[in-house]
């Protein structure tokens, strides 16, 4: 691949800062104002797909090659929805066990007026369930393992999936603390998956399960207690086990990249200081010193 | 996969957009949309029950037109009751009551009183809930000509229209026996502003007054129960509209006016 024709980490990174900077400033202007699921569209589409696909038809980028708008066979599709189900069980568990401790710790967050006040109308419902299960798998995997993974794949030809699961990871303080572990694990499967099948489509179908698993789940959160049984630990392992002999069987060859330099290091610092900033916000609201 | 990908999104575009817009239009509903040359109350519904609590007290030095508007964001009835001290013009006693539901966005109930001078007050009967009930009124001076020319039918002189009405329909009400007829029809070709003026002195059985176009019926412009006059002016697209009398076993009179144009 030349070097004009796909994404670097300088590049990369600079995108990463303006989606993050975005969605706080977006979400703390328009949120409550909008509703949960407006505002959930208005991140998917304005902040987090608009700015790779502008900078790819800038550059004139081919989206097929760059960011891997392409298919792949029956069998890892397969693969990808059974990997997608019970690794969601497996970071719903991992979740809900750093929220208690989150919990125990510094304290539950205390949701008050403003975030009450996101008024849930039957179209908001509807907008934030399309949002969660259609356009947050594609939107996401299009800037994170399309575009991102894309850049840092040609800083570590072999880990480049990692780094991008991290940043993925990050990017979901946004939701809370509990929220940052799980979105790694979950990121690091689908890196995986495309750096293994070279297809997007695979790690899309893998987000949408994993969404919909959750909203699915969510239907029944009331009746569920937070604290486990024993054999709930036990399936959590059982769905981590299944999810990484499912991963292990996706067929595929990875693509050959050439070993770049990291650029773009002050964006990520930049970035890393508003993530910090988040969760020491969410930290000290636990600890009752802020209220929303 | 490209193609599929983008008509994916370009599909839910398209179903999410109008659902954006439903919900603002939504939320834009549940909002108290109170007139702004209206002074505004605001009842705290839920700091407990009401029964028969005055709200509002006010003197009216001259004769008035009280307008008044409610919205509430709680579901359980309101009952207001208006009691005059001095007349209130076209009903039989001097006291008015309303049911107020859920009534925000363009929901509301409201009414203009014609009142002669003296106190008047509002009283509210209602349940403990959280939320909120908004009144709001106005007073606005009435001419002493105008006022004299309602005390008149107010007294039962009903033939004393506004200016610019002349008579359609007038009629002794004892012994006259009739269901939705129509006493009165206009067709238009063009669209037309029509004003409507209806008075009737009957104090028993039963008289109503309806006008109705193809879209819309105003029933019980009049009744015997408590509103003698009543007054519409209104632009109506063309076609045809009546105006319709119900009466039976009633006395008194009734008399129809009407003006065409401004």
């Amino acid at each position: 691949m030349k070097e004009s024709q796909a994404p670097n980490t300088a590049q990369a990174n600079k995108l990463f800062f303006l989606t993050v900077l975005l969605t706080i400033a977006g979400t703390a202007i328009f949120g409550t104002r909008l509703g949960m699921g407006t505002n959930l569209w208005f991140n998917e589409f304005l902040y987090i797909l608009l700015p790779p696909l502008l900078l790819a038809r800038l550059r004139g980028w081919s989206l097929e090659e760059v960011f891997k708008f392409r298919g792949t066979s029956a069998k890892n599709y397969f693969l990808s929805v059974l990997a997608g189900v019970s690794l969601w069980a497996f970071a719903s568990y991992f979740a809900n066990m750093t929220r208690l401790f989150l919990d125990s710790t510094f304290g539950p967050v205390n949701l008050t007026e403003g975030i009450n006040s996101l008024e849930s109308s039957l179209y908001q419902i509807v907008l934030f369930l399309v949002g969660t299960v259609v356009l947050a798998p594609i939107c996401e995997e299009i800037f994170f393992r399309g575009f991102v993974q894309a850049a840092y794949g040609r800083y570590s030809p072999k880990y480049g999936y990692v780094i991008t699961a991290v940043l993925f990871g990050a990017y979901h303080i946004l939701n809370g603390l509990s929220d940052v572990l799980p979105a790694m694990i979950l990121g690091a499967a689908m890196g995986y998956l495309v750096y293994v099948t070279g297809s997007l489509a695979a790690s899309m179908l893998f987000h949408a399960t994993a969404n919909l698993s959750a909203v699915l789940s969510g239907l029944f959160k009331g009746s569920i207690s937070p604290y486990p049984a024993g054999w709930v630990h036990l399936g959590a392992a059982a769905a981590l086990f299944l999810a990484v002999l499912t991963l292990s069987q996706v067929e595929g060859e990875p693509e050959p990249e050439q070993k770049e330099p990291l650029g773009g290091v002050l964006f990520l610092v930049l970035t890393a200081l508003l993530f910090t900033a988040a969760g020491v916000v969410e930290i000290l609201a636990r600890m009752g010193r802020l209220s929303f | 996969m490209k193609k599929v990908v983008f008509t994916i999104l370009i599909v839910s575009l398209a179903i999410g957009l109008p659902f954006m817009v439903l919900d603002f239009l939504y939320k834009g509903a549940k909002e108290f949309r109170v007139p702004e040359e209206l002074e505004k109350l605001v009842v705290d519904l839920g700091t407990g029950e009401r029964d028969g609590e005055l709200l509002l007290e006010r003197y009216l030095p001259v004769p008035s037109t009280v307008e008044l508007f409610f919205q509430s964001n709680t579901e359980g009835p309101k009952h207001l009751r208006l009691k005059s001290e001095g007349e209130m013009l076209g009903r039989t006693t001097p006291e008015v009551g309303f049911v107020v539901g859920r009534y925000t966005g363009t929901q509301s109930a409201s009414a203009s009183l014609v009142l002669a001078p003296g106190r008047y007050a509002l009283y509210l009967t209602s349940g403990k809930e959280e939320g909120q009930l908004i009144v709001g009124y106005r007073e606005i001076p009435i001419d002493q000509a105008e006022f004299a020319r309602l005390s008149k039918i107010h007294g039962g002189d009903l033939n004393n229209p506004p200016s610019g009405y002349k008579e359609v329909y007038s009629a002794h009400l004892a012994g006259l026996d009739a269901h939705d007829e129509a006493i009165y029809t206009i067709s238009t070709e063009k669209a037309l502003d029509l004003g409507l003026s209806i008075y009737t002195s009957a104090q028993q059985g039963t008289v109503s007054v309806d006008f109705v176009g193809s879209t819309f019926r105003f029933r019980g412009l009049v009744s015997t129960e408590h509103r003698m006059c009543d007054q519409l002016e209104l632009t109506l697209p063309r076609g045809e509209y009546q105006v319709k009398l119900s009466c039976q076993e009633a006395d008194g009179q009734l008399y129809v006016f009407l003006k065409e144009g401004p």
